[in-house]
């Protein structure tokens, strides 16, 4: 190559990298972390609490009104004792809505819904 | 007083430390863990003290600088929202550190622009001459002002684009590009003139 003919800006880009590459590099002298880690351990960070998507509040209302239904449809009300249940508490209702396709979708939508609860606490924590 | 146990066994416990993902590490170091943190300073520590020594041109301030930029990323790292890549938030606190250090060093400079136009001490020309090619590079960067070098630094060895060097620096983007454009033909210059031929064969390869 002719050592006379000037370098074009591609060429001196690709030039310059690799010496940058090969040799730019300095090398940083032992016992900084030391140093830096004895420092950063009388310092207090502070973690930010960050509070969850769903409260805590909100799943144990949720967890109790299952609760409640649950035991009503276990428990039933005895049509003998007390005949008139049937007009507060419509059990053949609520016993064909959990033999229903619905209760089974609405399962799958909350792992659906809990997994991305998971992951965007998980990437809120990782991103800070 | 200093845990020199504790801090011994941290940086025994980084060199087997399990981290491999960086972003698991900032998320342990985020909850405080000193080991996963010292993974990430070995993962850094070569790529700071080039940057910082670039700018300050002193092994004991790029040392000090160093030291002071991983303290505040320790410090500071829950306050990284990661809109930026890791790395350039990194990049942005030692370059900040070591400008800052450099005007504790001159205080009678104000301003970036008075550190853009400082002539080479006569220290910085010592390296020259050097047959070694790492000084010769040092050398050739002593050359330029300090910020147009770590500009040079941040572009060819680090390969941040323009873009990342400003969220870096601070500065505009064509202003970046001209001091790019700028350094580039005058370490040319210097670099053509110190290697001769072997420019040319790097060009080749």
């Amino acid at each position: 190559m002719d050592a006379g003919r000037k370098l074009t800006e591609h060429e001196a880009d690709r030039a310059l990298r690799g010496l940058f590459m090969a040799h730019g590099r300095l090398t940083c002298p032992v016992g900084v972390e030391k140093r830096v880690l004895a420092q950063s351990k009388s310092t207090t960070i502070t973690i930010p609490i960050v509070p969850p998507l769903i409260p805590a509040r909100a799943w144990a209302v949720l967890a109790s009104l299952l609760g409640i239904l649950l035991t009503i449809v276990m428990i039933g009300p005895s049509r003998t004792s007390v005949p008139n249940t049937e007009f507060l508490i419509p059990m053949h209702q609520i016993t064909g809505m959990l033999t229903s396709p619905w209760p089974l979708l609405g399962a799958v939508c909350m792992g659906a819904f809990l997994t991305l609860h998971a992951y965007l606490a998980h990437r809120r924590m990782v991103n800070g | 007083m200093m845990d020199t146990n504790f801090v011994t066994g941290a940086i025994h416990a980084a060199s087997h430390h399990p981290t491999v993902n960086e972003a698991q590490a900032i998320a342990q170091v985020k909850q405080g863990d000193l080991h996963a943190f010292t993974w990430l300073m070995g993962q850094y520590k070569h790529m700071v003290y080039t940057v910082v020594h670039r700018v300050l041109r002193n092994a004991l301030d790029a040392e000090e600088a160093t030291q002071d930029t991983f303290v505040k990323v320790f410090e500071k790292l829950s306050d990284h929202q990661g809109e930026s890549k890791f790395s350039t938030w990194l990049f942005s606190i030692a370059y900040r550190t070591a400008i800052s250090h450099l005007r504790k060093r001159r205080p009678a400079t104000t301003n970036l622009d008075d550190l853009g136009n400082h002539a080479p001490s006569a220290r910085d020309r010592d390296v020259i001459g050097s047959t070694d090619r790492t000084n010769a590079v040092t050398a050739a960067l002593a050359e330029l002002p300090e910020v147009d070098a770590s500009i040079v630094s941040l572009y060819y060895l680090e390969e941040l684009s323009v873009e990342e060097i400003v969220t870096v620096t601070g500065l505009g983007a064509s202003n970046v590009k001209v001091k790019l454009h700028r350094s580039r033909k005058r370490l040319l210059e210097i670099l053509q003139n110190e290697f001769k031929e072997e420019t040319w064969t790097l060009v080749g390869n």
